[in-house]
């Protein structure tokens, strides 16, 4: 690995840098220098503050605090276009209906504005296309690529606009095991050519392979920073968990012998052929890269996207799968994107408590909602769940991340289900809500509940899961009981590269 | 050509389906009457779609953009309206022609400021302001038809270079539409910011700008359709421009354009707004009742949604399908 | 106590306005206040009140129904017809709100079952509609409707007009089954994020048919009433309403994008513009005049509830 000038003057640092939200502090203290040619990586858990850090830097938010200086000016807020910096959001920033030309060239359309030189324009893509390795037609619209292909695309256009410094935010997770091979040797040329990058990731082959310095986050603080080649691998995971695992460990009784949730051979566009049995009191883990298929698996199996195959519930089987269907058996599917699929954000709490389980409080006379008993039901749950909010009847978009949460969660768990399936039920909350939601959930096992728990979290399965499995590429590829669960093979075996690509 | 690169062809060109079912209707047309399929007849339905054509160019760079224009029938009425009293008072071409046109420019934009400063749905604000222009216009002429003079009959009915001016009209501004969608970098922000507000405000595109500009050229093209129509009809009566938005909209709708906004054509816009006068010119032939017109043309825009929503999900459901067999092929 | 004001400007932003406008008109016109002058325009009101709460059930489920004005129309034409031919009110009742039902349903099947883009559905719903209305009548009143209706037209209790409260019934019922059931609690969540809905197992396609469904209905309804109210089935008779049933809900504060807003909210919308209209008739402004009223305060008034109700940035 060709390694930065570490002389050279540092064309992007952060002072100190911190941002808070109303009040509340999400990021504190970052500071680092970043040289020509040089990758830093950002590392930390899911709501370890790296977007926020990541808007910062690339000018979508002001900070409130410390500095970022370019090529040592200090600069009150950045100009990303002005400065020089490039970012490829998680989320691409692309135009679907757009050709891949005008993608690449959205900013730099050459020619006269009102005179575009569409040949230009075509070379320019192109020649971007060929430096990324791709040979696509430029003309094509980008809604017609596949998703490796549009991350790269994101690629061109950022390096269009900047030859300073690039932000990566999780480049490599919708890429094909080909396509990051490639995507790394691209990395390899931009340094050469002196680009700075700050590389976003949590994988640690990755990281170690690709970048030259690092910068921990962890609950929005920086809690180290220096060069990779002075630390381990071990000790970073350790710096970004912040604990030691197997400290917040669920002490579980074993799951019964009754079958609570049985899958066979199911398919469907993002998933092959999988089967999987949980039983009652059971916990099993799902781990897995984002894009493996674990949300697209759990939806089917609640009928929220088309599939084939075998659904069980309690032994009974589920020929027509629909979340309706499937709460009438005792099944519950708490989603991933609480704000997009979860939450009713401008109604209040209470009705998002009630959603799920309204047909309990219809009178049966006159068929009215009895708001008494929606109230009542509302306010256990708020206490049971821990829910620190002011009045049930304030909406529930006010709420903090974590007690949104709380509240999805409330929801499903007021109708006693025998079946939960959580989809990152702890994704982008605090510390303390973390806790309660796994106490809860450890609650629920104990009940004789059988839980599917998909989290990218793998420390949160290595706590709380009976048995964790692990998809790969739309297939259960591997599975560990409690007392063989070893981090390091899961990781390998859900990053793998061997079969992963289509070579 | 095998079905599949048809229906390729079809999904790509936006344009193609209705280029197509006009095709068709004008042959069925030609089959049922034999004066149909006459050079003179054709510039006559040109002629006829004009006012409609011109402003569904207008329409479609507003959809193109993700909104849409509810008072192009108000700000129609609006231009007719001073351009008529200026001539009647003034008698000076000159004056009514620059005040008429930078009137419909001015509402259009106003729109569009509207839309961007005060986050209200372009719906509702173009709603209100429907309201406002119309009954503007009146008090301006106070509710009385105006004659224009003889001589304005030229731009409705005269020929230049043996062309009916109106087709003249329409091919300059489908001409310019066409170049500003397509080669400048306003054509492509129009685009952009149509296909996704997230996207175009990371990138930095030019947003308010482009959105006014979108509003104001659907306001200056409805001032040119105001000035052919006066001059077709005559001078200005209480009943011009209402209900022309759904009209318009239903010509930029059946020409492929996506109500979203992002996807859709000049092209197809104007070849929409000619099919729906082909259907009018059909239900003549079979001498049915006005009020049948209607009905029909509800009926062809809720068919052509509907066709298009289930070719939509028939392509879904192959990319699933090419999606689960490249899977299973890779674990094979 | 500031927010408490605050919180009732928030569910309601129409009343300071209704309030200031009654007394402006109270004191420039002498005949503003009294009786005669309130029940004819609670009367020439009872039409748009129906519809407009047809409007805020398809509003809150997050769409929209374009074509209610010119279902009036289509219902009262296909009401006439059946009732000249027959001479029975209750017949002309069924017609009426069948011939909604079915508008409703049209547009229900294709936005909710099929999934279609509500505006472009209900503008093409809305030309079938006004179609059928003026081919059913030839574009001329229907003639022959059956006296008992006509003396319905007339007849009023303790200054309230019987389409008065024909509509105050209809605005109940619909307040009722709004906040008060299951039904309604759905329509609010379907309308406040239909992804969610989903993934809490409410039948969306369903609950979106419904208030296409209601809204056909009430427009039905609309459409008999304008006929008690007029004496004749006219053929054009909602068209022209359009814009103030869209007018009265967003006013009222009740939001396009779903899920924020309520019947009572839709019913001070309808008395806004009903004292606007009657107040500057009784002051002598031309119509246009109006139209330019009307279409000022259509927009300013949604973007003040718009952002009284606005909480998050």
């Amino acid at each position: 690995m060709q390694h930065a000038d570490i002389e050279a003057p540092p064309v992007l640092s952060a002072h100190g840098l911190s941002k808070a939200f109303a009040g509340r502090t999400v990021v504190d203290g970052v500071t680092f220098d970043l040289r020509p040619g040089e990758v830093l990586a950002l590392v930390g858990e899911n709501g370890a503050g790296k977007s926020t850090t990541k808007n910062m830097l690339c000018g979508l938010l002001t900070p409130s605090g410390g500095e970022i200086r370019i090529d040592g000016q200090p600069v009150a807020r950045l100009d990303a276009e002005a400065h020089g910096v490039s970012a490829v959001h998680q989320e691409l920033s692309l135009f679907q209906t757009l050709s891949v030309a005008e993608n690449i060239c959205i900013n730099r359309l050459p020619g006269h504005p009102a005179r575009i030189d569409w040949a230009e324009a075509d070379r320019i893509a192109r020649e971007q296309l060929a430096f990324l390795g791709m040979d696509i037609d430029p003309r094509a619209a980008v809604e017609t690529l596949g998703a490796g292909r549009q991350q790269l695309v994101e690629i061109g256009k950022a390096l269009l606009t900047t030859d300073r410094v690039l932000i990566l935010d999780e480049p490599t997770t919708s890429l094909t095991a080909v396509e990051r091979e490639k995507l790394f040797e691209i990395l390899e040329r931009l340094k050469a050519r002196g680009l700075a990058i700050v590389f976003i990731s949590h994988f640690m082959e990755e990281i170690f392979r690709v970048c030259d310095s690092y910068v921990v986050l962890r609950d929005g603080a920086q809690v180290d920073a220096g060069r990779l080649a002075d630390v381990s691998q071990s000790r970073l995971e350790e710096l970004m968990v912040g604990r030691s695992v197997g400290a917040a460990r669920l002490e579980l009784p074993p799951p019964q012998s009754e079958e609570a949730l049985r899958v066979e051979g199911l398919e469907a566009a993002d998933f092959h052929d999988v089967s999987l049995t949980v039983r009652q009191g059971e916990i099993l883990g799902i781990a897995g890269l984002m894009g493996a298929g674990r949300t697209e698996l759990a939806e089917a199996i609640f009928g929220l996207r088309p599939a084939r195959g075998l659904i069980l519930v309690h032994g009974q089987k589920v020929s027509r799968p629909s979340v309706a269907a499937m709460k009438r058996l005792g099944a519950c599917y708490v989603p991933e994107d609480r704000r997009l699929n979860g939450l009713f954000l401008n109604r209040p709490v209470r009705e998002n408590l009630s959603a799920a389980a309204l047909a309990r409080f219809v009178r049966r006379v006159l068929r009215g909602i009895g708001f008494r008993g929606e109230r009542q039901a509302a306010g256990k749950v708020v206490e049971r769940m821990n829910i620190a909010i002011p009045h049930i009847e304030n909406p529930v978009g006010d709420l903090s991340g974590g007690n949104q949460q709380k509240v999805l969660l409330g929801r499903w768990l007021a109708t006693a289900p025998r079946v939960a399936v959580f989809d990152e039920p702890t994704k982008g909350v605090d510390i303390g809500a973390k806790f309660d939601i796994h106490n809860n959930i450890g609650a629920l096992a104990e009940a004789g509940t059988g839980v599917v728990l998909i989290s990218s979290d793998l420390p949160e399965l290595l706590n709380t899961a009976h048995r964790i499995v692990v998809m790969r590429k739309g297939r259960i590829v591997g599975g560990f009981d409690r007392a063989e669960f070893d981090p390091a093979r899961i990781i390998s075996l859900a990053a793998s590269a061997e079969t992963g690509g289509r070579t | 050509m095998t079905g599949s690169t048809l229906t390729r062809a079809l999904s790509r060109q936006k344009w193609l389906p209705i280029a197509i079912a006009t095709l068709v209707l004008g042959a069925i047309l030609s089959l049922a009457s034999p004066s149909f399929l006459t050079l003179s007849n054709f510039q006559s339905i040109l002629v006829q779609s004009s006012v409609t054509a011109i402003m569904a160019v207008g329409m479609a760079f507003i959809i193109l953009s993700g909104g849409i224009d509810i008072s192009v029938g108000a700000i129609l009425f609006f231009t007719s309206a001073l351009f008529a009293q200026l001539m009647m008072e003034t008698g000076s071409y000159p004056l009514a022609f620059v005040a008429a046109m930078s009137a419909a420019t001015a509402l259009g934009a106003l729109n569009g400021l509207l839309v961007v400063r005060f986050g209200i749905s372009p719906l509702i604000t173009t709603l209100a302001t429907y309201s406002i222009y119309r009954g503007a216009a009146i008090h301006l002429t106070g509710a009385q038809n105006i004659p224009v003079p003889r001589e304005m009959g030229f731009l409705g009915n005269g020929k230049l270079l043996g062309l009916p001016v109106p087709i003249l009209l329409l091919a300059v501004v489908f001409a310019l539409g066409l170049y500003a969608l397509t080669r400048t970098r306003f054509g492509v922000h129009v685009r952009a910011i149509g296909n996704s507000l997230r996207s175009a405000r990371e990138t930095n595109l030019p947003i308010g700008r482009t959105t006014v500009a979108v509003y104001a050229i659907g306001g200056f093209v409805t001032g040119i359709a105001a000035l052919i129509l006066l001059a077709r009809v005559g001078g200005l009566q209480s009943g011009i421009g209402i209900g022309i938005e759904f009209t318009v909209i239903a010509a930029v709708i059946l020409g492929g354009t996506k109500l979203t906004g992002g996807s859709g054509t000049i092209v197809g816009s104007v070849i929409g707004a000619v099919f729906l006068v082909l259907i009018d010119n059909g239900l003549n032939l079979m001498n049915a009742s006005p009020f049948v017109y209607d009905v029909v043309r509800g009926s062809v825009l809720l068919a052509a949604v509907a066709v298009d929503r289930v070719s939509a999900l028939r392509r879904d459901r192959q990319l699933r399908a090419q999606k689960a067999a490249r899977l299973r092929e890779a674990h094979a | 106590m500031l927010t408490r004001t605050l919180d009732a400007a928030r569910r309601f932003p129409a009343v300071p306005l209704v309030a200031a406008l009654v007394t402006a008109f109270s004191l420039a016109s002498p005949f503003f206040l009294t009786a005669g002058n309130i029940e004819a325009m609670l009367a020439a009101n009872a039409v748009v009140l129906i519809a407009a709460v047809g409007m805020t059930f398809v509003f809150l489920a997050g769409g929209i129904d374009l074509s209610i004005a010119t279902v009036i129309s289509a219902s009262a034409v296909v009401s006439g017809v059946v009732m000249a031919a027959t001479d029975s009110v209750p017949l002309g009742v069924i017609a009426a709100l069948g011939t909604g039902a079915g508008f409703g349903a049209l547009n229900g099947v294709l936005i909710g079952g099929f999934g279609l883009s509500p505006f472009i559905t209900t503008m093409g719903t809305q030309l079938i509609a006004r179609g059928l209305a003026f081919i059913l009548s030839q574009g001329v009143a229907v003639k022959g409707t059956p006296f008992w209706l006509l003396d319905f037209g007339f007849m009023a209790w303790g200054g309230i007009p019987a389409v008065t409260l024909v509509a105050l019934a209809v605005v109940a019922l619909a307040a009722w089954a709004l906040s008060a059931t299951g039904w309604g609690r759905e329509v609010m969540l379907t309308g406040s994020n239909p992804a969610a809905a989903r993934f809490t197992g409410i039948a969306v396609g369903r609950i979106t048919f419904s208030v296409y469904f209601v809204s056909g209905v009430l427009g039905g309804l609309a459409g008999f009433i304008s006929i008690a109210n007029l004496g004749n089935a006219i053929p054009g008779v909602g068209d022209t309403l359009l814009l103030m049933i869209i007018g009265a809900v967003v006013l009222g504060g009740t939001t396009m994008t779903g899920g924020e807003g309520s019947i009572p909210r839709t019913l001070l919308g309808v008395a806004l513009l009903a004292v606007l209209i009657n107040g500057l008739n009784l002051m002598g402004i031309p119509f246009y005049d109006q139209l330019i009223v009307q279409g000022v305060l259509i927009f300013v008034g949604t973007w003040a509830s718009q952002a009284l109700t606005r909480r998050r940035a």
